[in-house]
């Protein structure tokens, strides 16, 4: 079976600067892909190519086997582009039924399927309004429907929540959460804690280069030491000591007063979450959370 | 709920389609559709009309052909259907100036709003650029359609014992008319390409009409091999064709014919590898 996205020496130059340098990576199909980087990593570049926005210098992004851009992928890829309009001219009905009939439905499916995708996201109610009379974020949550429609195998989603009230960025993620069983969504976030949520793979851009690609929470090749990731109620500098004192722990990390990343090696110790919950219970310490492994911010940054 | 998609797609008519429902739902398809109206309204109840009876009595008729002669288009004095004389003439000149306005906005607005990147997965590249042009060539031909109507209505009103030969020339006219205006769309296809603001499209449209022509003249009084790249010149043929009979005409039609083409080639080749 062919990956789901495959890409060999992808390169993107605009004049001497290149937006990404020769990447090559393959995805396969399943939990949501995190595509993760600072500003001007690369990010929008590589979905623009995949999503056939914008053409790549060289190399080459094939999709379900497929070249980008190929006929046989119609209907099979959704996606969010970022900052992406609709026609103010037309109803939002109008709008999505047009493009699901482009996807091949027939005028009635077509009509059908825009009111599917526009229930999923909760907005059944402003399938007659124009895009001009919805919020911000009415309007990217329109942008996200368009892209689920017609149940694609991949979704990708450039900045899905960027800009969205709390409950309307929960509701976005509860839905790529309930289809990811069917569709493979590849999310670019600058959102970490959502990312960590939500995926299971990570891909790290910098400066147009792939720095990192791995399952989150997972040990890579170059990591000897496993984690353990503390949240106390309050600021503890006195435990730091203790925890250290416990067997096959080599480092600990305090960060923002109240969060502790412990670096242990498992082989020697397998039980160390078990003593660590003894000793905060012995000293009395409050915690709120206990986590195996770093975040996805600690994989990512931390030396 | 799943629903079936069905395996027939038609990307190109799609296109054409919601191109045409999209140019009458903007502001610019309503004010320009409605400044034609008016323009014509105005143009076949006043001065086609007047004209065409003018020619029909001797006194008026012989001040219309000396200004007709002194246009250079005193071949319209053949014509035994004075009202189609007067439309061909006036029709040859407004219907490419209504197109560059009509026209001017294929792709600008929707790639600066990001929309056209809703497409792209769903159809061509081709079906994008091609399927805008078609919809605005439709544009100009139910417009000539409707004009052509009118006239032929007033040729009725005034002489209907030309209602067979006013029929039979109906064709013609639109077969000239709708080539003749097709470079103008096509240069607006490509400048939608390569042009961000709709304004400056239509600006350089005009300039390379009315300014490309003047600096080609004077050019080619010093290297004659230049007056070729007149040619490329939509409307270049318009005076020509309009000294003619429409049947006549039809051998001007390689010309905006070839241009139309060039347009097309050139701004469908910048489209294909434009990022959007």
């Amino acid at each position: 079976m062919s990956a789901l996205i495959e890409c060999q020496n992808l390169t993107k130059a605009y004049g001497n600067k290149k937006a990404l340098n020769n990447i090559s990576f393959e995805i396969q199909a399943g939990q949501p892909i995190a595509l993760v980087g600072p500003n001007g990593a690369g990010k929008s570049t590589l979905f623009g190519i995949l999503a056939g926005y914008i053409p790549a210098t060289s190399g080459e992004a094939k999709i379900l086997g497929h070249n980008v851009g190929s006929p046989e992928l119609i209907g099979r890829i959704g996606a969010l582009p970022q900052d992406a309009l609709f026609n103010p001219n037309l109803t939002i009905q109008q709008q999505l039924s047009f493009l699901a009939r482009l996807q091949g439905f027939g005028r009635s499916e077509a009509f059908k399927e825009a009111a599917r995708v526009l229930e999923l996201m909760q907005l059944a109610d402003t399938a007659k309004e124009k895009i001009t009379a919805l919020s911000h974020g009415m309007k990217k949550r329109v942008a996200i429907a368009q892209a689920l429609m017609g149940e694609p195998e991949l979704v990708l989603l450039d900045e899905p929540t960027a800009g969205l009230d709390p409950e309307n960025a929960r509701n976005i993620r509860q839905q790529v959460m309930a289809l990811s069983d069917e569709t493979t969504f590849v999310i670019s976030s600058h959102n970490l804690e959502e990312l960590e949520r939500l995926c299971e793979q990570v891909l790290y851009l910098d400066q147009g280069e792939l720095k990192a690609q791995h399952i989150i929470g997972q040990q890579t090749e170059q990591q000897t030491l496993s984690y353990l990731t503390v949240r106390l109620v309050v600021k503890n500098t006195a435990i730091v000591s203790n925890i250290k004192q416990l067997t096959a722990v080599s480092k600990i990390e305090l960060k923002q007063g109240d969060e502790l990343v412990i670096g242990y090696n498992s082989s020697k110790n397998p039980i160390l979450d078990q003593q660590l919950l003894q000793l905060l219970a012995q000293h009395k310490v409050p915690y709120r959370q206990i986590t195996h492994g770093q975040s996805l911010e600690d994989q990512l940054f931390m030396k | 709920m799943n629903i079936t998609q069905s395996s027939t797609r038609y990307p190109l008519g799609l296109i054409v389609n919601q191109e045409l429902v999209a140019s009458f739902a903007s502001k610019r398809g309503i004010f320009v559709t409605s400044v034609f109206i008016l323009t014509w309204t105005w143009l076949l109840f006043y001065p086609i009309s007047f004209a065409a009876e003018a020619m029909k009595n001797s006194q008026g008729g012989s001040l219309i052909f000396a200004a007709l002669s002194l246009l250079g288009l005193e071949s319209l004095k053949n014509w035994s259907m004075a009202e189609f004389a007067v439309y061909w003439v006036v029709a040859l000149y407004l219907f490419p100036a209504f197109s560059l306005l009509m026209a001017s906005d294929q792709m600008i607005s929707e790639r600066k709003r990001g929309g056209l990147r809703f497409l792209t997965l769903r159809c061509s590249r081709a079906h994008i650029f091609f399927g805008r042009f078609i919809g605005h060539m439709l544009i100009q031909l139910f417009l000539l359609i409707a004009t052509l109507g009118i006239t032929y209505t007033l040729l009725l009103l005034n002489n209907s014992q030309y209602w067979l030969e006013g029929l039979q020339i109906l064709p013609l006219l639109l077969f000239n008319l709708i080539w003749a205006t097709s470079p103008f769309v096509a240069l607006m296809s490509l400048l939608s390409v390569v042009i961000n603001s709709v304004r400056i499209s239509i600006l350089v449209a005009i300039i390379i009409i009315v300014l490309a022509g003047l600096i080609i003249n004077y050019a080619a009084s010093y290297f004659p091999f230049l007056s070729l790249l007149s040619y490329w010149i939509p409307g270049t043929q318009i005076a020509q064709m309009a000294q003619l009979s429409p049947s006549a005409a039809l051998s001007s039609l390689w010309n905006p014919a070839m241009q139309t083409l060039g347009f097309l080639v050139l701004g469908y080749g910048l489209f294909k590898r434009q990022a959007i």
